[in-house]
């Protein structure tokens, strides 16, 4: 098998107008060994990869010729968040609020934004209202990739040109409120931080993902969409700190995949946990994820058989 | 004005035949409004639970205005949201061609195409945690109270429809904007607030939240008794203003409107 893959790369390089023992050594060399040939399944996971990269890239290309549409997306992700600084800032003029300053308030909640611009996946709304509902799947089946990572690298350009727009935000209020703004200066902390916001994308992207794949057994998503949403707004942190939750809300939500989406990576990126505390995150985030891995499997091996399309 | 009001009465109850036919997006749409609703109230409720009061407000007097707020919004959403919501598809599609051949008057018809009584559910619940939470504060609930608010809940409606007319005319400049709807919303959400959050801000946001900030805050106000006349004539003027506004930029919209779908 080895030798015929070999040969195959031969008559590939004949083919192209390379000849004799030099065809070998014009070759690109293999980016796995340090043989100057590759080997077919090297090659299929290269050009694989690079078609991931590729379909990347497209999509990043719409994306950035609908930023008008992205823009209005984010802004009304950043309508509500900022609302609710204005009334804690009326708050605070009124009343002592325990364990919470100004300055932790407007860090919070510009994190927050942030965070969430990077971080919530939307998947939920493509799989199972149009590739579900509308049979668009089909196409997807029948190319030669997996579905989820098909989606993930369509998801991807969005949420990057998301970040931008808040993280511009978030430098003009850094600019011009620099006093109102605490974040860690530990790098240690900085690093674990990002380790759980990436990790808290994953579990985002998967959760929603896998919600949206209810789309096979259920007709009308929209009732669920609004719950999922809602618990992910209250048990995420959206409204407000968790620890400033009822205890029994506050102890249903760290049951739940969704502080671990965005409340973790703000509080951490604020400096408010140990690294201890932070290395508990992570380990809690991966065993999260592997559970959604093999929910995932579970529901997707299920529901593409219930799956039908058909057409002209 | 008979002429138009037989045929929203026609408009309405096929809309409401066809959200019967489909059981199971009518209970979506009946679940996704109550979690929605209840959302609203429970937000403040946590944040109420920490502080004892916002801007002069007490607690229970924001969660009266939130409850009023989903009053509000809960008609709103019955009656218009639903026509604004496919108002980008229509033009995306050139289907408002065929609206502005009609022998009708195309905002009339734009407003008033479709609509979603499961909607109301938010409206019917609220009534009963407003007369609840004012029972819980010992406000006595007179005649003249109930008459005056449902009145300023109509001049509310009025103000939350002609922002949301005047901004989702921007569909007609951009097609693309299809998703101006949940900007929108957020935007009508400040209305759940008290204008007292707003103090301080830019003139030019302040101007631009004025509209919405008095939608909600002015029925309230007429339960606990606290308003003042002057908040009758500032609610009165901005409705009638916003709907003059909202109407001059439709009509002006339209001339620059090229017939031309994606």
């Amino acid at each position: 098998m080895k030798k015929l893959s070999e040969v195959f790369l031969l008559k590939r390089n004949l083919h192209n107008g390379h000849s004799g023992p030099d065809a070998f050594d014009r070759g690109p060399k293999s980016a796995f060994t340090n043989r100057p040939w590759i080997r077919i399944d090297d090659l299929t996971r290269m050009t694989r990869t690079m078609k991931y990269l590729k379909i990347f890239f497209l999509y990043n290309q719409r994306i950035f010729e609908q930023r008008a549409k992205s823009l209005i997306f984010f802004l009304s992700t950043l309508v509500n968040p900022l609302l609710l600084l204005l009334l804690w800032i009326a708050a605070f003029k009124t009343n002592k609020v325990i364990d919470w300053s100004l300055p932790d308030a407007a860090s919070y909640y510009l994190l927050l934004v942030t965070t969430a611009a990077f971080l919530m996946s939307f998947v939920e709304e493509s799989v199972g209202k149009i590739d579900i509902a509308e049979g668009q799947l089909t196409s997807y089946m029948l190319k030669p990739f997996s579905y989820f990572w098909l989606k993930y690298f369509e998801e991807a350009p969005y949420r990057i040109l998301q970040g931008i727009y808040a993280l511009s935000i978030l430098s003009i209020f850094f600019i011009t409120f620099n006093k109102l703004f605490v974040i860690s200066n530990s790098p240690i902390t900085i690093l674990l931080s990002l380790v759980i916001a990436i990790l808290g994308y994953h579990i985002a992207f998967s959760f929603k993902f896998i919600i949206g794949l209810l789309g096979f057994w259920m007709t009308e998503l929209a009732g669920l969409f609004n719950v999922v949403e809602i618990a992910i707004y209250i048990f995420g942190g959206y409204v407000m700190p968790l620890t400033f939750l009822p205890p029994v809300a506050a102890s249903i939500a760290y049951f739940t995949p969704f502080p671990y989406i965005i409340y973790y990576p703000v509080v951490a990126l604020q400096g408010k946990l140990s690294v201890t505390e932070l290395i508990h995150i992570i380990n809690v985030q991966i065993i999260w994820l592997c559970l959604l891995a093999l929910i995932y499997k579970y529901v997707w091996n299920k529901g593409k058989q219930l799956f039908t399309s058909f057409g002209q | 004005m008979k002429k138009y009001l037989r045929i929203y009465w026609k408009l309405f109850k096929v809309n409401q035949s066809a959200l019967l036919m489909y059981r199971g997006n009518f209970l979506s749409s009946f679940t996704a409004d109550i979690v929605w609703g209840a959302f609203n109230i429970i937000s403040f409720f946590f944040i109420t639970r920490k502080v004892n009061q916002i801007g002069g407000w007490s607690g229970d007097e924001i969660l009266l205005l939130a409850s009023s707020f989903n009053i509000i919004s809960g008609i709103y959403f019955t009656l218009f949201s639903k026509s604004f919501y496919r108002l980008s598809h229509i033009v995306q599609k050139g289907l408002l061609d065929g609206i502005l051949l009609r022998p009708l008057d195309s905002q009339f018809y734009i407003s008033a195409q479709y609509s979603n009584i499961t909607k109301i559910i938010r409206t019917i619940l609220c009534i009963i945690l407003n007369i609840y939470l004012l029972q819980r504060m010992n406000v006595p609930i007179h005649f003249t109270n109930i008459i005056s608010f449902i009145f300023l809940v109509i001049v509310g409606v009025i103000i939350l429809y002609s922002v949301s007319l005047f901004l989702f005319t921007l569909v007609i400049w951009n097609p693309e904007l299809s998703n101006l709807y949940s900007l929108i919303w957020d935007y009508i959400q400040a209305a759940r607030y008290p204008n007292e959050v707003f103090q301080g801000l830019h003139t030019f946001i302040f101007l631009f939240m004025l509209p919405v900030m008095f939608a909600v805050t002015t029925p309230t106000k007429s339960l606990l008794n606290k308003m003042l006349w002057g908040d009758v004539v500032i609610i009165c003027l901005i409705a009638s203003m916003t709907f003059i506004l909202s109407r001059k930029f439709w009509c002006f919209s339209l001339r620059g409107y090229t017939s031309s779908s994606l």
